[in-house]
């Protein structure tokens, strides 16, 4: 059935969402309000007006821009369809991402459920936070769950996002006990959850949950900080640096010496 | 792999003004005489009277500097066949305090050679239709919509025959025809033309061969020493028998191709591979040898600087010893890897089933920023070539890219590029009603006000009307230079070694090549679409703006109009997959290249096709266009050949290449694809990139043209150019060190979408 949803932006060649060459489809709108949010842009549910730089012509003023705007899954899926060859190719497929997805449940059932009567192989990129009955449902039209674990300590997980974690964690596990694959992401911000009792946290989920197929550290990178910038909101991080490759590399080490296997 | 060693002046001022003097003596005297005799005499006295000498560090003998008068298919800036480089000698006579004598010799000469050369000489044989149309042969410097280019451009010889004969062989294969022509004056003097030339390649290898003696003569003990001597003994193999090992194959390629005056080396794994497997195999040398010799050739041509050319093309299908072949090509890939320069332009033809070695070394060469091996995918060029040029299988398969990247047929066909036209010139004129809104001249074709076309298909009929006006004058131009060409010259380095010249008895421009035909350069072609589309749009279908609005707009380079510009920006852009924008883009291209492609009915040529080739000329030539409906500001750069317009592909890099590929192969004579990515992607992510060149090629790309940087590095290279001596771009149909090239193409290059 057609469904009409509300997206920031169809990403054409991903190739960091997930395996192979995919296209990545952003929703706007998201639950949590995470303070290194690098899409300041996907929070609101509703459109709203950023200034951006001009066309890549030489000297063009700044211009507004309505970042935002209500699609059909028919025309987000026409897209999508372009570059069915190169998922083909490559091992790849369509992610649907946000903002949060499952802010929009129906929508998203309804593009990964047009994806797979393609043949075209889908992620779902997800905080976790959303009702039981949704994850249900999406669950047998998505090949690969992109998952977030921002924080163990759930009062700190509150503080960082606005939310506690105990639901985030029974939704990991209702998708694990179905069966459906799994890959953690960590997002990991310097002075906020660098810290050693989320580490282990980190290292305890990989034991408790065998089914996980991997574990993904993301360094924080602070372009949310240009794009609040755009669309006037305040952004909350102020003097954190982009992290570096090599300080990514000692955390996957230092998590490794933990005992962590499926780390990188 | 040690440095360049570039030229340096050997002929001192007055020597140069005396051979200048001989060889316009030789030419006057010969005057009544067969051309082909004509130009051999000219070329004794050109050779090896041009050559310099060897340098300490040469693997090989060859190394010339022309003079601003001689003979040469293709001189930069003299033209083609006898020329003269006019301002060169203007430089001499201001610059010098010469004697009284060489300055009235100068004065004669040019005096003399001011409407005696071959370039005057085609100029000056326009019909009025002809003159009309194609007023200036200024393109860099002069608004225009079309202009004619004078060279004899692309050759690619048959090396092969010249290696398999030697040059005794070569000699025999003439006398033979002498013999079989002696009743026949106009062969005979051709075929003693060629003998005459084959002799001068002779005397050019011994004299080199004694040069070589010489410096070994004086040259201490240790391995400079040594390498003279087998240098010399390689000139005199070489000079009295066929060659036999790699090395002396390689000399006797190298000093035809200089005094040939070609500039390209056409299929090289066909002709080089088995000397080079050969060599190896049985021991006469190490595969670093190899190595070496290889690399030696590369500087040497590095030296000689034909940035535009230079072509070596290795793999693909229709080479007979192919495992040979494909080891030579792994050989030249890892030269070029090494030798880190940007020539030779290094070609990879493949296809599917080749050999996946060749492919990953390519990739890691590409990898490491050399910009080569530039990509060609046979799967559809063969195909392509055969119904653009129509000719069968056995023939399109040896597809040979030249130069910027133009097709013809190794050794079988010609098709200098003899034409410029500007696209998008011809729209901005049409929009004004024939006159150019940069000088106020009255230009091309008048078709009507702009303002009173009430619908979108009465400015577009005007246009194409506009393109075909000079795509026929064009046409036109290009059989009348190969004629012209054919009087004043037998081209008898050519015609030795282009296929069916020497069967037929007939110079190559005269009746000889199997195939005569000819290009156009097109520039300009996607603005113009993108222009097209606003247009249409913007005017037509939605009525934001007039007509009058527009020009308006257009007439002041937006300012004050910014809105305007902001409208017509916003209208959906070529390179983003998106269908209305990508149709026009394909409606543009598919008229273009078949209203050239029809030009073989109206003229004696045997195929002229548009070529989407690209140098830099998408920056010149928008250097005198003026602001353009697509957004574009007046004088800037115009999109590099089928590439979308610098940083309008928003929509990433499938989509910029699904774009691509929805442009016909089939009726061009070759398009070049630029593409920029990220050393990030390139090398982390190596099984994407992979995935996503295979499907592109499946998809029916072409040709690939890969850049490996960073944004950082480029930025960086613009502003501080210092500390990025040696950093490697691909232009257009060349590659070059980015800080050696002008700021607005720099900018063209810096604003491209990085992937």
């Amino acid at each position: 059935m057609e469904q009409k949803g509300m997206i920031f932006d169809i990403q054409r060649f991903s190739i960091h969402d997930g395996p192979g060459i995919r296209t990545t489809v952003f929703l706007k709108g998201c639950p949590l309000r995470c303070l290194w949010c690098h899409n300041p842009e996907s929070q609101s549910p509703l459109p709203e007006t950023g200034i951006v730089n001009g066309f890549g012509e030489t000297g063009a003023a700044p211009r507004t821009r309505v970042i935002g705007r209500e699609v059909t899954t028919r025309e987000v899926m026409e897209e999508v369809k372009k570059d069915i060859q190169y998922y083909k190719n490559s091992g790849g497929g369509m992610t649907v991402s946000g903002g949060e997805p499952l802010n929009q449940p129906d929508f998203t059932l309804s593009l990964l459920e047009l994806a797979k009567d393609a043949g075209i192989h889908t992620c779902v990129e997800t905080c976790g936070y959303a009702g039981k009955d949704s994850i249900q449902r999406i669950i047998p039209f998505t090949d690969l769950f992109l998952y977030d674990y921002k924080e163990t300590n759930t009062a700190r997980h509150l503080e960082f996002t606005g939310v506690g974690n105990e639901r985030i964690l029974s939704n990991l596990r209702l998708i694990l006990e179905n069966g459906t694959s799994v890959i953690l992401r960590c997002p990991i911000i310097p002075g906020m959850n660098d810290t050693e009792e989320h580490f282990l946290g980190i290292v305890h989920m990989e034991r408790i949950n065998p089914e996980l197929l991997g574990i993904e550290v993301m360094a924080y990178h602070d372009m949310g900080k240009s794009k609040a910038a755009q669309i006037g909101k305040r952004y909350e991080l102020e003097g954190i640096p982009t992290v570096s490759e090599e300080l990514r590399e000692e955390w996957i080490d230092r998590l490794k010496g933990y005992g962590c296997t499926k780390v990188y | 792999m040690g440095e360049i060693i570039n030229n340096v002046p050997e002929l001192t001022q007055k020597q140069q003004i005396d051979i200048m003097k001989t060889f316009t003596q030789t030419y006057k005297t010969h005057l009544g005489v067969h051309p082909a005799i004509r130009e051999a005499m000219c070329l004794k006295v050109q050779f090896p009277a041009i050559m310099l000498d060897i340098r300490e560090g040469d693997l090989f003998a060859g190394r010339l500097e022309t003079l601003p008068i001689g003979f040469a298919p293709q001189d930069d800036g003299g033209g083609v066949g006898y020329y003269m480089r006019e301002n060169e000698l203007m430089d001499m006579l201001a610059h010098s305090s010469m004697d009284p004598d060489s300055r009235t010799t100068v004065e004669e000469l040019m005096n003399y050679w001011g409407t005696e050369t071959t370039a005057y000489k085609v100029r000056h044989a326009y019909p009025h239709a002809m003159e009309k149309a194609l007023p200036s042969d200024e393109w860099m410097t002069e608004p225009g919509i079309a202009f004619p280019l004078y060279r004899m451009s692309g050759s690619q010889l048959d090396y092969g025959k010249l290696l398999s004969n030697g040059i005794p062989g070569m000699l025999g294969l003439i006398e033979d025809n002498i013999a079989s022509f002696l009743g026949d004056r106009d062969r005979l003097d051709l075929f003693m033309g060629m003998k005459m030339a084959m002799e001068l390649l002779t005397d050019t290898c011994l004299h080199y061969r004694d040069r070589a003696l010489k410096h070994q003569s004086e040259a201490p003990d240790g391995s400079w020493k040594r390498q003279l001597g087998v240098m010399a003994e390689t000139l005199g193999n070489i000079a009295k028998g066929r060659p036999e090992t790699f090395r002396e194959a390689i000399q006797l390629v190298f000093i035809y191709c200089l005094l040939s005056g070609s500039n390209n080396f056409g299929r090289m794994d066909t002709y080089l591979a088995d000397y080079y497997v050969n060599d190896v195999d049985s021991g006469i040398i190490t595969e670093d040898e190899a190595l070496e010799l290889l690399a030696g050739m590369w500087k040497l041509m590095v030296v000689r600087g034909k940035t535009f050319d230079t072509r070596v093309i290795v793999g693909g299908k229709g080479r007979e010893n192919e495992a040979n072949a494909d080891r030579f090509a792994l050989l030249a890939m890892e030269a070029s890897r090494i030798v880190k320069e940007p020539l030779p332009q290094m070609s990879l033809r493949f296809y599917q089933g080749m050999n996946p070695e060749l492919m990953e070394k390519a990739l890691s060469v590409i990898g490491e920023g050399r910009t080569y091996p530039i990509l060609y995918n046979d799967d559809v060029n063969i195909p392509s070539v055969m119904k653009a040029f129509d000719v069968e299988y056995q023939e399109a398969v040896d597809y040979c890219p030249f130069g910027c990247g133009e097709y013809i047929l190794n050794h079988k066909s010609f098709g200098t590029p003899s034409g410029v036209i500007n696209l998008l010139k011809a729209l901005e004129v049409t929009l004004h009603n024939g006159v150019d809104p940069v000088s106020g001249k009255n230009m091309g074709l008048a078709l009507g006000d702009f303002s009173q076309f009430t619908d979108f298909d009465e400015l577009f009929t005007a246009y194409k009307r506009q393109v075909e006006y000079h795509v026929e004058a064009l046409a036109k131009q290009e059989e009348l230079e190969y004629i012209i060409a054919g009087q004043e010259a037998a081209y008898l380095f050519f015609s030795m070694l282009f296929d069916d010249c020497m069967d037929r008895g007939k110079a190559i421009f005269s009746g000889g090549v199997r195939y005569l035909g000819g290009t156009l350069e097109t520039y300009g072609n996607i603005n113009t679409s993108d222009s097209l589309a606003a247009i249409k749009e913007v005017v037509y279908d939605k009525k934001f703006i007039t007509q009058e609005q527009l020009l308006e707009a257009l007439d002041a380079d937006f300012v004050g109009y910014e809105d305007v510009q902001r409208l017509l920006s916003d209208v959906p852009k070529y390179g983003n997959d998106d269908e209305i924008a990508d149709k026009m883009a394909v409606w543009v291209h598919e008229h273009v290249c078949n209203v050239t492609r029809n030009q073989r009915e109206n003229t004696n040529l045997h195929s002229y096709l548009v070529v989407v080739i690209n140098n830099h000329a998408n920056t010149i030539l928008g250097r005198t266009t003026a602001a353009s409906a697509d957004g574009r500001k007046a004088f800037t750069f115009m999109a590099n050949a089928n590439n979308p317009h610098s940083g309008r592909d928003t929509k990433g890099i499938t989509a910029m290449l699904n774009s691509l590929v929805k442009l016909d192969t089939d009726i061009h004579a070759g398009a070049v694809q630029n593409m920029k990515f990220s050393g990030d992607l390139f090398l982390k992510m190596r099984d994407n990139l992979k995935a996503l060149l295979k499907t592109y090629f499946e998809n029916g790309g072409a040709q690939a043209m890969i850049s490996v940087l960073d944004r950082n590095d480029l930025e960086d290279a613009y502003h501080h150019p210092e500390n990025h001596p040696n950093l490697m771009v691909r232009v257009g149909g060349f590659s070059a060190r980015f800080v050696e090239l002008d700021r607005d193409v720099q900018l063209e290059i810096l604003e491209r979408t990085i992937y």
